[in-house]
């Protein structure tokens, strides 16, 4: 009994050792999501799945702010545009208190070095947007923080696109990336910390390809020590899992989001846990029905285009898997409601409604009938007629396999005959170009993407050629003006390009339990910069921008779906000794009250 | 002498076949890579990252614009003078060794364990079901065994680990640990506490075809005279099983075992995607996605290596123990 007493006593002192370093500082360690990448380098680096990672370990000259919408300084203080002559001079000065993880300071050098490297092979540094070296003559340093780039103004993209392209560009260490014993190819996929030197608000403490990189935070960080202390990003690549990880508690956020019954189950799985909340925002994906130009006719026709945009009603489809308010449904143009102010909203129904006598009206005024008697309208030349429609795998993304079935329902309600290829292999057709019409998800990145649809552009897969389109594109993409944007997207309306389906709205839940700092924004949902920095100890500086800016732009259908009221940031402690200490303190008296 | 004779050439010309083997899968797997459209490249270019003449470049530095015969003899080469290993992976931009080094021992760790685990369950449950022919237990086991090998790896994965992870919490999520491991004890229970999932779901192929194999030929062979003889004089079951039964079918079966290596690698590439397994298995998914080709080939080569060299062993071992073997 003694023993056994001397032994609980030990446990009430060790708890009461323990408790108060507990509850002085807790870590916030947080466990995040993200999915398989294919190399892990802040310059090679093409996937979202390791530019969520590399974007807490790296920092660009310019980024975007906590509301994903406006242009902000990182490594640059301030910058400015100046046109002399023909040339155009755009000057970034860098803050003085940037540090390198290894305590180095960030210099104009390192700036320099981050973009020779990347102009001495631009095919094989993908990760920045090759805008940045569109009319690039020149880089110059001007003293240790001022770095000057000089461009043709002729071949230069507007300043607003030049920014943008900015925030893709992460700067790195030159005395690191120069050092042949510790980057032996600069393009290479980086697995070790000490290759994976930068100066963002957290350091690399531990990867393991295919399984996890640890994060720990960067006190010297220009913006002070971030909130969150340590972060590990594990790779889960199935969306169930997922869910069941963050509904056990197990992971806290992640790179994952549901749509459409997806999100309905996750609800369901979540209904008795008030620490589970859910983001939701319009992704920056369209998803549409495409013509393949390059098959001639009928799909290079107008009229038979049109004549397939009044024959499917679009929003009764996608409502049907996606609900009421899963999707907002396509714009005919390209830009959706992510782009903000570049985004013109031209809804199909508006242009195009559903008025399959239309449809059938202008397939007969082309020649298209019915002439064996089979159901099905031949061509104009008496042949069968059949559309290869090209679709995704089931369940393989966002239910194109289901709407492929819808379309081709609605197509041979008018008389034509449809086989939907629902391929596996769906990129390698959609590259070879062996399809009559497909479903395709675009991701567009920015604005300028509408490149897309110019003559003989390489992500122009569909064949699109208009002269006035293209010379369209020349001037926006030098002029930045938004109004050129939705001239751009009214011509793809007017020629009927495709048929916008829908911009899915996307959800992802986070855990408020152990961090409630989260500021989720629509470009890396809830695990961007601005949600792992939480309030960090230092104030942000007001960034100076010189001349042009871009516009905040109008959020749209972000919403955060609050099942508690969150008030402060607040922490939960994971220790075990707290709870020891009261053991112990409930013990004790029940000890003592056996032995009388 | 003349049997050592006739044995060695017996094992020459099997090496000389295996070799020819090797070759023909090898030239097998890099012409359907090559039959597959799309490159690592392709969505670059769609992206607008580079443009159409970097594209061509990249094509050419990267061999996708070798023709069959360059490209096969490239790979033949790097294959005989092992330097197809030091070949760079366009998508990581990495030697393949570098890659493959982290990731072998993963699944070699995995694929021995649901070996065993998966063979000496199935060989128990079909010694069981053979003795209890006819019995309503027989007929259970068989019917539940027949219904789980019915069942896909990637859906049996998915139900492990909504009731054993996420229902009863029983096992981890993940099958990566972040514990830095104090001994090899620890080491060794903490790998099998988070491989438990995919050793299960992967052994479950093998579980399933012992059993059946097993308990068929040991049905068999309690039919025999022979067996009948034995116990007509009186010898205990468990003997008359262990002494002779077991004896007489042990060669198939080791071949058998032999020839489910191989199938267990490619099991290996369902299983690991589906439980995030970080082994040869996610890196030749990733590097099919990818049209990584040289990375592909390395791992198949790799696996065609091992499978080869397992029958190889079965068939000297077997024609070493039978001598009609060799004799054709």
């Amino acid at each position: 009994m003694k023993a056994l007493k001397s032994v609980l006593l030990a446990l009430f002192l060790a708890g009461l050792v323990a408790t108060p370093a507990v509850l002085a500082s807790p870590d916030i360690e947080l466990v995040l999501a993200t999915r398989q990448w294919k190399s892990f380098n802040p310059l090679t680096s093409s996937t979202v799945y390791a530019n969520v990672v590399l974007d807490k370990i790296y920092e660009p000259l310019i980024r975007w702010d906590d509301s994903g919408f406006k242009l902000t300084g990182a490594l640059a203080e301030k910058w400015e545009f100046k046109t002399e002559g023909d040339k155009k001079i755009l000057t970034f000065y860098l803050r003085k208190d940037a540090k390198w993880h290894d305590g180095k300071g960030v210099t104009a050098d390192d700036v320099k070095y981050t973009l020779e490297l990347f102009q001495s092979d631009p095919a094989k540094f993908v990760n920045p947007d090759p805008l940045i070296l569109k009319g690039l003559k020149e880089i110059k340093v001007v003293d240790k923080y001022t770095i000057q780039l000089i461009y043709d103004a002729n071949e230069a993209p507007a300043d607003t696109f030049l920014e943008m392209a900015f925030t893709t560009l992460f700067i790195v260490p030159k005395h690191i990336w120069t050092n042949k014993s510790i980057i032996p190819d600069p393009t290479a996929s980086l697995d070790k910390p000490e290759q994976l030197i930068g100066c963002g608000p957290f350091k690399v403490v531990e990867i393991k390809p295919d399984e996890y990189v640890k994060l720990e935070a960067f006190p010297d960080h220009y913006l002070g020590k971030p909130e969150v202390d340590k972060v590990i990003f594990k790779i889960i690549k199935d969306r169930n899992q997922f869910a069941m990880m963050v509904a056990a508690g197990e992971v806290d956020a992640g790179y994952h989001y549901f749509f459409g019954k997806y999100l309905e189950e996750f609800k369901k799985m979540v209904a008795n846990d008030p620490n589970v909340q859910i983001y939701r925002t319009a992704s920056k994906s369209i998803h549409l029905l495409a013509f393949n130009f390059n098959k001639g006719f009928p799909y290079n026709n107008l009229e038979f285009r049109k004549a397939i945009a009044y024959a499917l009603p679009v929003d009764k489809i996608v409502q049907k898997y996606y609900g009421a308010d899963g999707a907002v449904l396509g714009s005919m143009g390209f830009l959706g409601p992510f782009f903000g102010n570049f985004a013109e909203y031209l809804p199909k129904e508006k242009l195009y409604p559903y008025d399959p006598q239309k449809a059938e009206q202008i397939l007969d005024q082309l020649g298209f009938k019915d002439i064996n008697g089979d159901g099905y309208r031949e061509t104009p030349d008496g042949k069968p007629f059949e559309i290869y429609l090209l679709t995704r795998a089931p369940g393989d993304s966002f239910f194109r396999d289901a709407i492929g079935d819808e379309i081709a329902h609605y197509l041979e309600e008018v008389g034509l005959k449809v086989t939907v290829d629902k391929a596996g292999d769906y990129w390698n057709k959609w590259g070879a170009g062996s399809w009559d019409m497909a479903i395709v998800g675009f991701v567009p990145h920015k604005p300028t993407d509408l490149a897309w649809f110019t003559t003989g552009n390489p992500g122009n897969r569909v064949g699109y050629s208009n002269s006035e389109f293209d010379k369209l594109f020349d001037d926006f993409q030098k002029s930045g003006d938004p109004k050129l944007a939705y001239k751009l997207e009214e011509t793809l309306a007017n020629d009927v390009v495709f048929i916008a389906l829908y911009h899915p709205v996307v959800a992802t839940p986070y855990r408020i339990d152990h961090y409630r700092g989260w500021k989720p924004n629509p470009r890396y949902y809830t695990v961007g910069y601005w949600s792992l920095i939480g309030s960090p100890t230092k104030v942000i500086k007001e960034t100076q921008v010189v001349t042009t800016t871009t516009k905040e732009k109008e959020v749209v259908t972000t919403t955060v779906e609050k099942k508690e009221t969150v008030t402060a940031t607040q922490t939960v402690e994971k220790g075990v000794c707290g709870p020891a200490a009261l053991v112990g303190l409930a013990l004790i008296p029940l000890l003592l009250r056996r032995r009388k | 002498m003349h049997m050592k004779k006739s044995f060695a050439s017996y094992v020459i010309i099997k090496l000389i076949h295996k070799l020819i083997t090797l070759i023909f899968v090898i030239l097998l797997i890099y012409a359907l890579l090559r039959l597959a459209p799309g490159t690592p490249f392709d969505q670059y270019l769609y992206q607008g990252k580079i443009t159409q003449e970097q594209y061509e470049r990249l094509l050419e530095e990267w061999g996708y614009k070798d023709n069959f015969i360059t490209g096969a003899a490239k790979i033949l080469y790097g294959m005989f003078t092992f330097s197809l290993f030091k070949m760079k992976s366009p998508v990581y931009n990495k030697p393949i060794i570098d890659l493959i080094s982290i990731r072998l021992p993963y699944t070699l760790s995995l694929v021995t364990a649901a070996y065993f685990f998966g063979s000496m369950l199935g060989i128990l449950l079909g010694l069981y079901c053979a003795r209890n022919r006819g019995s309503l237990k027989e007929s259970t086991i068989l019917w539940v065994v027949l219904g789980i090998r019915a069942l896909p790896v990637f859906w049996l994965g998915m139900v492990l680990l909504y009731f054993l992870a996420f229902k009863l919490g029983l096992f981890p999520y993940l099958t990566t640990s972040e514990l830095e491991p104090q001994n090899v004890f620890h080491h060794m229970i903490d790998w099998l506490w988070h491989s438990f999932l995919p050793i299960v779901a992967l052994s479950k192929i093998y579980a399933v075809s012992y059993l059946l194999t097993i308990r068929n030929m040991v049905t068999e062979e309690y039919t025999s005279d022979y067996v009948t003889a034995l116990r007509a004089i009186g010898l205990r079951e468990e003997y008359i099983v262990e002494r002779h039964v077991l004896r007489n079918i042990m060669p198939p079966v080791i071949t058998m075992m032999a020839i489910d290596l191989g199938f267990l690698f490619g099991g290996a590439v369902v299983t690991e995607t589906v439980f995030n397994y970080p082994g040869m298995g996610t890196l030749i998914y990733e590097a099919m996605w990818n049209k990584d080709y040289p990375v592909v080939v390395a791992s198949f080569y790799i696996i065609a290596v091992a499978v080869i060299v397992a029958i190889t062993i079965a068939e000297i071992t077997y024609a070493y123990l039978d001598p009609r073997i060799r004799r054709g």
